[in-house]
Formats: C-alpha cells, structure tokens, sequence
C-alpha cells in the first residue's frame, strides 16, 4: 500500500504551470529527497502534496484516498509539514510554538506535554523553551519551526498513516544541528513515518534518501535511487556544474564532490 | 522557576473578574456629585425596592445605564482589537487605526440621512447599527485585501490604507451634510455628539445582546487564530479552516464595531491599548487573551468614562478624547520598538 502516490500531477495555481507531470510512489517508512535548482518547483511540489495548490491534473493519492477527499482536521493528523519562511510576529514562547502542532489531535494535555518534551530533546529546543520566539536567531527559528511539524506527527498513535514534509529544513543549521536532522528522519522512518525532504545538501540525500526526485523547471527529470540519480551528467544538465561521483568511504554510498 | 503562562493567564482572569464590578462601584459614585462608595451601594439596593430619592435617582436614571453601557462597549472593543490583530497577524491592526471605525461612522450618518424620520427608538437604533455594521464591513474588506499576503500584514499598507479610508469617509461625510436638510443635519450631528450620555436602559439592553453574542463566538475561534498566527498555509496544514475562520471573525468584529459606533460614536485606541497590555501580561495565546481582552477593555473604559465625567466637572469630556490621550502615547512607542514585534 502506498502512502502516498501522484500520478502526472499538474498544478498552476498562477495561470502558468508550476508543476508538470510529476509522479511517484512512496511507501510507509520511505524517505525522498527532492531536489533541484531555485525556482525548480520544489517548494510548490510540497505545498502540493500539502493540499495548499490544488492540482489542475492528474491524480494525489494520500493511502489510497483522493487528497482533497480528505477531511481538513483528519488529513492535518496525518499530515505535517515545515515552511521554508515562516512569520510569527507574535511573542509565543518556543513551547507554545512547538504545540502548536498538536492543535490538529485529540490526544489530551498530557499527552501532548510528553510529546512536547521528546520533540524538544530531538531537536535540541529544550533550552530554548521559554525564550519569546520572536527574539530567536534564524536557526533556532528553524529548528522551533521543524519541532513544531515534528510534533505533529510524532506518535505512530496519531493516525494510521504519517507523511512529514520539510522544506529545506537544514539551510540554516550548524554541522551539529544538520546532523540532528539527519538522526530526527532516521528516527522519524524506522517508527514508520513516510518523509519527503527537500534540500540542496546532495550527500545527505545520498546517505538517507531511499529514493531521489530531481526538478527541474517544473517538471520531473529524474527519479530513482541515489546510485541511479546522482551522476555527473545529471549536475552539468541541471545545475551546469562539473562535479565527481565517488564512493563514501564507510556506507559506500554516492559522494558528490566538486571540482 | 518560571512560572507557567497558564497559570498566570487564569490569574489575570480572576483578578479582572473581581476588578469588572469595583470599577463599576466606582462609576456609581464617582461623578459632578460625589456620591461615597457607602451610599452608592445603599442607593442600588433601595434602587431594586422603591426609588425616590436622590442618590437613587442619579445612580438609577443616570449613572448605571450609562456604566454599564462604557462596560459593555469597552468589552466588544477589546475583544475586537484582539480577534482583529490576530487575523491581520498583527499588533497594529485597531479598528480605528485600520478605517473600520470611520467606515462604521459614515455608514451610520448614511443610513440616518437616506433613513430620515423614521430614526426613533429601538428601531432607529437597529437601522443606525445595520448602516454602520456594513460600513465596518467593507472597510475591512478592502483593507485586508490591501494589506494582506501570504508573508503576514504590511504595516505600512494597512496603516495607510486605513488613513484612505478615514479620509475618504471624511469626504463622503461632509458631502453628505451639504446635501441634507436642517432637519438630517440636526439629527446626524445629535447623533455623533451622543457618546455614552446617551445612555437608557433600552441601549444597554441592545448593548448587551450585541456583546453576549460576540463574546460568545470569538473564542470559538481562539485555537484558529492560534494556528493562523503561524501563517495562512500553517494554519491550514493544522487543520484549520481558515477562510470559514476569517469571513466568521470579520463579520463578528465588524457587528462588535458598528453596534458600539452606533451606540457610542467613535472611540478609538481601546481596542490596540488592551490587547497589547494583555499579551504583555499573558501572551499571545487566543484562549485566554480573548477573554482577557474583553474584561480589561470593559474597565478601561468605565475608568475612563469616570475621568471623562469628573476631571471638568459640571461639565463632561467626551469618553473618546481620554481614550485618545492614553492611547496615542501608547501607540507612538509601538511605532517606535516595532522591530520588537517583528514588523517590516
């Protein structure tokens, strides 16, 4: 059973297409990336899936159900997903924030504080957490932004299907903090989460990504995994960069290193 | 330790519960003639048996309609300012700075000129309020279409949007009087000299079912307005439905609105004053900052309503001009730290 499926999905919520002809599978547990040059359709490919542009054509399959059959509260369950730019001008304190992303349950206030107290440890926010977010610096903004989609959709309890999308989660993150990143997916997939990620960070894709997506103006130009899709030929067409390919020295997965 | 905003916030609350009914105690006695605090209460229960004398009478015909009304529309200004900022995503947005009050005002004066005599009573109150209410409307309306995109409010459009509209109802206010008889005239000037002295129990009463329903529905939509502080498309990632949401908050805001514009004519700052003060007290959580709102509004301007009375006593101030000087100070230093509160 897919978790999630799209089939030459359209969109053009402007007037002109934004997203051409997109389709993959995804099944429980699976991690994406997706990547591309800015201005790829990276960013509208999530807010897509996400339901916040409608697709013109072609079919979004959330576990087999239509995605805009989905009712608003039910699919927010299931669903969560981290903005790339978010504005909160309102002091809310880093707690606050984070729980906000279980507005969408049921799961009582205990619960919900049990949650708020794992996420924080998994995204290092737990010092953080009475500071006014407001007076935050860009990365712990990051870093609160990513609790808050995390929370919503920590506990395998809180729908039967769980898809998280992160929209450049790590663009402005230490290398100890992109690392937490890397670990918070892993976690995330072995509990059974399906997460697509999007990023410009080609050798964390390489490592983590079951599967990789590479956009490019809108369309799909490859899909595969990172042996099929990272290769030189790939990064001169769409990034028009030379880069080598080689082998990581421990997983042995492929390594992109400029020239 | 810190101690938890939950709590604080449930404290505030029983603070302004038991702070509502002092100040009204206040309002009684305090006035061109001083009443003390004992033969006001004296006066209020004699008030319930027979009236008769003096001190009941000023309190009974007087004084309390005229209380409770200051509450009642301090209450719905509160509470509005506070939904109204949380839809606009931001501080700034007060019905009076933003147009809605002006818009409000020239659909009042519109409906009593197109209206004419058949502005009496009850009835010509509810006609004033229709007429205000849609012209509350539209002025949000059209400034949130201006001012608003998916990266939050500017706070330069929606001020200066809201100087557009003011003007413009100026405008249209003052082609209206040239085009009216003495009669309109006399009945649109009345109209907007009226603040709260023209308080009778038959306002109140409309007052008070206005304000019911507003208190109500608003903080149905707390958690909403919570979620879409995050941002329209987080909000609707969390399961809000967020035009269901908006259309809801500005129609409930601009009947809050045009009912107290009807009532009590223009008084502008409650609604930017309170919430502001709350959210410094509290935070910004919509749960407990709606209600909040609206309790601390209903005793800001009964205290301010009493200074209005007795500061040139025999004569009066119009409420509006104290609000205005506790408001404008008050409005200059949220320009002045406005990276503070995160604003472009």
């Amino acid at each position: 059973m897919n978790v999630l499926s799209l089939n030459s999905v359209c969109a053009a919520p402007y007037g002109s297409p934004l997203l051409q002809d997109i389709s993959f599978n995804l099944k429980a547990g699976q991690v994406l990336g997706l990547m591309g040059p800015n201005g790829a359709g990276k960013s509208s490919l999530l807010h897509c899936i996400a339901g916040g542009i409608p697709c013109t054509s072609g079919g979004l399959y959330l576990n087999g159900t239509p995605l805009k059959d989905w009712p608003l509260l039910v699919r927010a369950r299931a669903l969560a997903m981290q903005v790339q730019s978010a504005a909160l001008n309102f002091p809310f304190t880093v707690d606050e924030v984070i729980l906000l992303g279980r507005t969408p349950h049921a799961s009582g206030n205990l619960c919900d504080k049990e949650v708020l107290q794992e996420v924080m440890t998994a995204t290092d926010t737990t010092e953080l957490r009475h500071r006014p977010y407001t007076q935050l610096s860009g990365g712990e903004k990051q870093r609160v932004q990513l609790a808050r989609a995390v929370a919503q959709v920590w506990r395998e309890e809180d729908a039967p299907t769980r898809l998280l999308l992160l929209d450049e989660p790590n663009s402005a993150l230490d290398l100890s903090h992109q690392r937490m990143v890397l670990d918070l997916v892993a976690t995330l997939a072995k509990t059974g989460c399906t997460i697509i990620l999007a990023t410009h960070d080609f050798n964390l894709l390489s490592a983590h990504a079951n599967q990789l997506l590479v956009m490019h103006q809108g369309t799909q130009h490859s899909y595969g995994t990172p042996e099929e899709v990272l290769t030189p030929t790939m990064f001169q067409r769409i990034f028009n960069v030379s880069v080598l390919v080689q082998r990581h020295p421990e997983n042995n997965s492929p390594l992109v290193v400029h020239v | 330790m810190i101690i938890g905003r939950e709590i604080k916030a449930k404290r505030l609350l029983v603070i302004l519960l038991l702070l509502l009914p002092l100040s009204l105690l206040g309002a009684l006695a305090w006035g061109s003639v001083s009443l003390g605090l004992e033969e006001s209460l004296q006066a209020l229960t004699q008030l319930l048996q027979q009236p008769g004398d003096r001190a009941s009478v000023i309190i009974g015909q007087i004084r309390l309609p005229r209380a409770l009304l200051a509450a009642i529309v301090g209450a719905m200004l509160g509470i509005s300012g506070a939904a109204m900022q949380g839809i606009f995503r931001n501080p700034l947005a007060d019905p009076s700075l933003i147009g809605v009050t002006a818009g409000a005002s020239l659909g009042a004066s519109i409906m009593i000129a197109s209206a004419g005599s058949w502005i009496t009573g009850l009835g010509g109150l509810g006609l004033i309020s229709v007429g205000a209410f849609v012209g509350g409307m539209l002025a949000v309306i059209i400034v949130y279409r201006l001012a608003n995109s998916e990266q939050g409010t500017s706070v330069a459009t929606m001020l200066l949007a809201g100087i557009a509209i003011t003007a413009l109802a100026g405008a249209m206010n003052s082609i209206l009087e040239l085009f009216s008889s003495n009669e309109i005239l006399r009945r649109i000037s009345l109209w907007r000299m009226g603040g709260l002295d023209g308080a009778d129990y038959q306002r109140v009463t409309a007052a008070l079912a206005v304000c019911l329903l507003v208190v109500l529905t608003l903080p149905r939509y707390a958690t909403a307005l919570n979620a879409l502080l995050l941002g329209e498309s987080e909000a609707r990632y969390l399961g809000v439905d967020v035009e269901k949401t908006k259309t809801w908050i500005v129609v409930v805001v601009a009947v809050a609105v045009g009912t107290s514009v009807a009532l009590a004519g223009t008084i502008a700052f409650i609604g930017l004053v309170i919430p502001h003060i709350v959210r410094l007290l509290i935070g910004p959580d919509h749960r407990y900052l709606l209600p909040a709102s609206a309790l601390a509004g209903a005793i800001l301007l009964v205290c301010a309503d009493i200074v209005a009375r007795t500061v040139i006593a025999p004569t009066e101030l119009p409420v509006g001009i104290v609000t205005a000087c506790i408001g404008v100070p008050f409005f200059i230093s949220l320009l002045h730290r406005r990276s503070d509160y995160g604003m472009q």
